[in-house]
């Protein structure tokens, strides 16, 4: 098949989660199909600035064809609109100026899909949020493959996407928590879909193990990884974890791993690594004794696969219905819904280790079913083949 | 080890919390109402649902309060100007000059305009549990004495 791949930025130097998402599929596909990546010449998401060449190269087994921002993001107008989205009172004209606003504006990629849209038998688009999805679907419906990485943010709630959501030919999701909620803002039936999660390589054994006390990590740890910000629940964390320790004494570090964009208190029993290379993230999942999950939105968490990768317990946020979704299918961690409920699991977790590290191997055995790549890529390939997404084409 | 079913754990895990929260309410928190398990148990369960389900539901309050600005939260500063010529200098001063001097408090009063939306709308979902509840037992009620009365005439 000829496929393309709309995402708003690609390449190695870029990082985001469905941006790597993205990345890895088109990579596979690429072994058995005519793949040309469709993208913005920008690596950063919240300037939009252009940063690669305009025009086609590849990379590595991809073709990619990369179109100028016409300009940057006003951070400013970009502020407000989020305000407006958040009081939930945007009108028609506001919400169609959160997504331009939103961007990357790439008018050349529209250019391209009305052109040349046709040529193509599938084109996926990654994240519903950004310019080059939401306009770019309603051009190529008949083909249009939506990977919407919805999360149940306010941006979710914009009466727009009701109707938007029934254009893509098919979906493909990453969780059955995710398929839900957009099933929930669509108006009339949900096109055919497929959930395929992301997929990992077993981890292998490694040769040399970074020295995790040079890095101030002492004793017993529970691990955070990821950005440390409030929009992804760490004030919550942090709140709970000193609860935790002001109700049961410092039985356990909480140690952070990832850059960080909001105060960490300067606490004896919280260290925050910052951003950390591959060698100090495998060593602290190998070693830790469960990781925390506190973000409120996800569409699928990376970081709690990984975790049950090395074999990890989870403790999530159980009011975020994915992260509970997830771990309830695998077994594979407790959550918590308030800070008794937390200092109530972490403490379960602690004084159970053998309990602890049953429900870490349950994680990894769901990994092993579900998240390895060979299943992943037949979920989607045959998808992508299934005559429901064929019948409608000419 | 067996395997671990996480929804016996969690489910013993909340029945400990759910202990510890009506302990404190009703030790320390002057709640003689939840001596009765019963009740602590029933209310829990009913805002708990309002804060689990209140950000997906259509919300009967917010909907009949719509379109009434003094009833509406309106965080975003939409900088405009009535003048009709020096307008969009007064505009363009405000937004260059006077915003980003007061950036700082615009930013802090921004994060608590989105925290009280959000307790607005657990509050709007709990009142709306509650309404459909006391609707219910109305039913009910109504049901139950139209029953006695048809039992009361039946017997005559």
């Amino acid at each position: 098949m000829k496929l393309a791949c709309v995402v708003q930025r690609y390449g190695h130097e870029v990082v985001g989660g469905s941006e790597s998402h993205c990345r890895s599929i088109a990579e596979r596909l690429a072994a058995h199909h005519d793949v040309t990546v469709l993208t913005s010449c920008a690596t950063d998401y919240l300037s939009w600035k252009n940063t690669y060449a305009p025009g086609a190269t590849t990379v590595g087994p991809v073709r990619v064809v990369r179109f100028p921002v016409e300009r940057t993001r006003n951070t400013h107008d970009f502020a407000e609109l989020n305000n407006i989205v958040a009081s939930g009172r945007a009108t028609p004209e506001d919400e169609d100026a959160w997504f331009r606003e939103n961007g990357p504006l790439v008018p050349g990629l529209l250019e391209h899909l009305k052109a040349h849209g046709r040529e193509y038998d599938r084109v996926l688009f990654w994240t519903y949020r950004y310019f080059p999805s939401y306009f770019g679907v309603p051009l190529v419906r008949d083909r249009a493959i939506l990977v919407p990485t919805a999360e149940a943010d306010p941006v979710i709630w914009l009466r727009s996407l009701s109707q938007f959501f029934t254009l893509p030919r098919g979906y493909v999701f990453l969780t059955p928590e995710e398929a839900e909620l957009v099933r929930g803002r669509t108006d009339g039936a949900l096109p055919p879909s497929c959930i395929i999660g992301t997929g990992l390589d077993p981890v292998e054994p490694r040769a040399k193990r970074s020295d995790l006390t040079a890095a101030g990590v002492r004793g017993p740890f529970v691990l955070y990884l990821g950005r440390v910000d409030p929009n992804k629940g760490c004030e919550t964390l942090l709140r709970y974890f000193q609860e935790f320790v002001d109700r049961e004494g410092a039985r356990v570090q909480l140690v952070l791993a990832g850059p960080v964009f909001m105060p960490v208190p300067s606490h004896p029993s919280i260290l925050s690594l910052g951003f950390v290379d591959e060698d100090t993230r495998a060593a602290l999942l190998d070693s830790a004794l469960a990781l925390m999950v506190p973000s409120p939105f996800e569409s699928l968490c990376i970081a709690l696969l990984e975790g049950w990768n090395h074999g990890l317990p989870a403790l999530v946020n159980g009011r975020c219905r994915v992260l509970k979704g997830q771990v309830l299918r695998a077994d594979g961690g407790l959550f918590y819904g308030n800070a008794t409920e937390f200092i109530t699991g972490l403490r379960e977790l602690l004084d159970k280790p053998e309990m602890a590290r049953q429900i870490g191997r349950q994680g990894l055995d769901y990994v092993e079913h579900q998240y390895r790549w060979p299943t992943v890529m037949q979920t989607l390939e045959t998808f992508l083949q299934s005559p429901a997404l064929s019948a409608v084409q000419g | 080890m067996d395997h671990v079913d996480v929804s016996r754990v969690m489910a013993d895990i909340r029945m400990r919390a759910s202990a510890e929260l009506r302990e404190r309410a009703f030790d320390r928190g002057n709640t003689p109402e939840f001596s009765d398990a019963k009740v602590f148990d029933i209310v829990e369960q009913m805002l708990r649902s309002a804060v689990d389900d209140g950000e997906r539901k259509v919300l009967l309050l917010p909907e009949i309060i719509a379109g009434d600005k003094d009833l509406t939260l309106e965080p975003s500063a939409r900088l405009t100007s009535h003048r009709p010529l020096v307008g969009p200098l007064i505009v363009f001063v405000k937004r260059r000059l006077l915003q980003p001097l007061t950036q700082w408090l615009y930013e802090y009063s921004m994060d608590n305009f989105r925290r009280q939306a959000q307790i607005n709308r657990i509050m709007f979902a709990a009142l709306q549990a509650l309404a459909i509840e006391t609707a219910r037992l109305r039913i009910e009620l109504d049901a139950a004495k139209g029953g006695t009365g048809r039992r009361g005439s039946g017997a005559a």
